[in-house]
């Protein structure tokens, strides 16, 4: 290209140039739908471990965006009525000194009332009560272990501080919640990792062998292209829109396909979130997010084929 | 002017050799007739000059270039410059003969490509046959849309390997007098040959290849 425009700089140059993109483009394209047997068998492996990919990375993002408030495990003390202030700040001096302990808050009765009334989004139930029901709360906030699924977040220095205090009316945790959301998310992050390597490896295993094929039927052609002086990055691109237009039609089919399984799972991923009173809101992915996808497969499919083309042209020719 | 020198060449194919230090000069605008039994290298001599191989030992000089360092863009670019007839002509079959006479050019992204086709087609005589498939042509056909092809880019070195194999002696003299003029013009052909008739009756430079070594007459 650059030579092109060094050297011989001219409208037709250009256009001749174009015009072999065009040609090289159209051959691919036309090569594909050649024969739809050999297309169906290409196409199928890829669109599905395409949707593999997809359907774990939407469940994941849509994991992530509905349970956006829930990375950290809440644990809300009640404190009986009598408890003297001084032992509220004792209280709150012990929980800090354990640990994992992000925050902790009090709010006073009044405060706890807003809080949930906040939370709840139920002003109107809260406005018409005659008294206030809450105590003195305590909110806490722990880091969970992510990938430590064994913890024991029940009988671990905390929870036995909590049971034993006399002032401590009751405690409420959402970690069995959270055990199981990151039971779900640590199940899926593997599955994305299985399948992208899976993605991977059925991309190149396909490629290669057409690629081997294509080149090698067209021995003789490309015999010609060496003899005439083209260079290798000109018979590459003879063959270089392959991977280009069949990852791009694999997409769509697979990003179909993921379409519906996903909204299978999304129900009930919505059924299960909806049993801890979580609204569930379906997101896709992005525009953006999409491209990088094409572009990702393509770039394997690019490489696969350049790797394949430029070994079979150093050891034949 | 020499334009194509081997100096000390040695080519040796499983164990038996072709050349063996074997060193010659070819000038520019020299018409030359490459002779020899089948199997003594005339087909391995074009290869050569052609830098489809290289040689075991030696170097080949072209135009002051020593063709057997280049790199392999290098080597392509040296290929713009060398038109080549091969013993079996090969072509994008399923195309016209106008696209594969046209590739030289396209590779290359030359101008005026249409009528650089018109020119050589009527040079080949071929008039009119542009837009056949070359899977329709006859074999003397094929043999001159493969000369038209490799000389349309106006290439300094032509070479050519049994050209007029597959052509009625003739069209067989019309072509080699038409390659011999575009030694006239300034190109360096060289056309492996075994028609002795031919080279008699046109009375040009010979070189003969036997026993390894490279003679010229």
């Amino acid at each position: 290209m650059k030579k092109l425009f060094q050297n011989r700089l001219s409208l037709e140059a250009l256009m001749s140039y174009m015009k072999h993109h065009k040609e090289c483009f159209q051959y691919n394209a036309k090569l594909l739908f050649k024969n739809p047997m050999k297309l169906f068998l290409i196409i199928i492996p890829i669109s599905i471990a395409i949707s593999l990919v997809l359907v774990s990375y939407i469940l994941i993002k849509n994991i992530n965006n509905n349970l956006i408030d829930y990375e950290h495990e809440k644990i809300i003390l009640f404190l009986k009525k009598d408890i003297p202030n001084n032992y509220v700040d004792d209280i709150k001096k012990n929980i800090s000194k354990k640990n994992n302990i992000i925050s902790i808050d009090f709010y006073t009765e009044e405060e706890s009332l807003n809080l949930y009334s906040k939370i709840n989004s139920r002003d109107n139930v809260v406005n018409n009560l005659s008294f206030n029901p809450l105590p003195k709360t305590i909110i806490i906030k722990r880091k969970v272990i992510d990938y430590d699924y064994d913890y024991d977040y029940e009988n671990n220095d905390l929870n036995i501080f909590l049971e034993n205090n006399a002032y401590i009316d009751s405690y409420s945790s959402n970690i069995i919640f959270l055990k199981k959301t990151i039971y779900i998310k640590n199940i899926l992050y593997k599955f994305l990792i299985f399948a992208l390597i899976f993605l991977i490896l059925i991309l190149i295993n396909v490629i290669n062998n057409y690629i081997k094929i294509e080149v090698t039927s067209n021995k003789n052609k490309i015999l010609i292209y060496r003899i005439i002086g083209a260079r290798n990055s000109y018979i590459r691109r003879e063959y270089m829109y392959f991977p280009i237009v069949l990852n791009f039609l694999c997409f769509l089919i697979g990003f179909i396909l993921a379409q519906f399984i996903t909204r299978y799972f999304s129900n009930s991923i919505g059924d299960f979130l909806y049993s801890y009173e979580i609204q569930y809101s379906f997101l896709n992915i992005s525009f953006v997010e999409a491209v990088l996808m094409v572009f990702f497969i393509i770039i394997i499919g690019v490489t696969t084929c350049k790797i394949v083309i430029n070994r079979f042209l150093d050891e034949d020719f | 002017m020499v334009m194509i020198s081997f100096n000390n060449v040695c080519k040796i194919y499983s164990g038996k050799k072709v050349f063996y230090d074997t060193s010659i000069n070819i000038k520019k605008g020299d018409f030359i007739f490459l002779t020899g039994e089948s199997g003594s290298g005339k087909t391995t001599f074009l290869r050569l000059i052609s830098a489809l191989e290289k040689p075991d030992k030696g170097d080949i000089l072209v135009d002051d270039l020593s063709i057997t360092k280049l790199n392999n863009n290098e080597i392509s670019d040296y290929r713009k410059s060398v038109g080549i007839i091969m013993q079996d002509n090969y072509f994008v079959e399923d195309r016209t003969v106008n696209y594969n006479i046209s590739l030289p050019l396209l590779v290359s992204h030359r101008k005026e490509i249409n009528r650089k086709i018109r020119a050589v087609l009527d040079l080949v005589n071929l008039n009119n046959q542009g837009n056949k498939i070359i899977q329709s042509l006859s074999a003397g056909e094929r043999q001159r849309v493969a000369i038209a092809r490799a000389i349309i880019h106006r290439p300094n070195i032509i070479l050519a390997d049994e050209p007029t194999g597959n052509l009625d002696q003739n069209l067989s003299k019309s072509i080699i007098n038409m390659l011999i003029k575009l030694s006239q013009y300034g190109a360096t052909v060289v056309v492996a040959t075994h028609e002795f008739n031919l080279v008699r009756e046109l009375q040009q430079k010979i070189i003969n290849i036997s026993n390894e070594k490279i003679i010229s007459e």
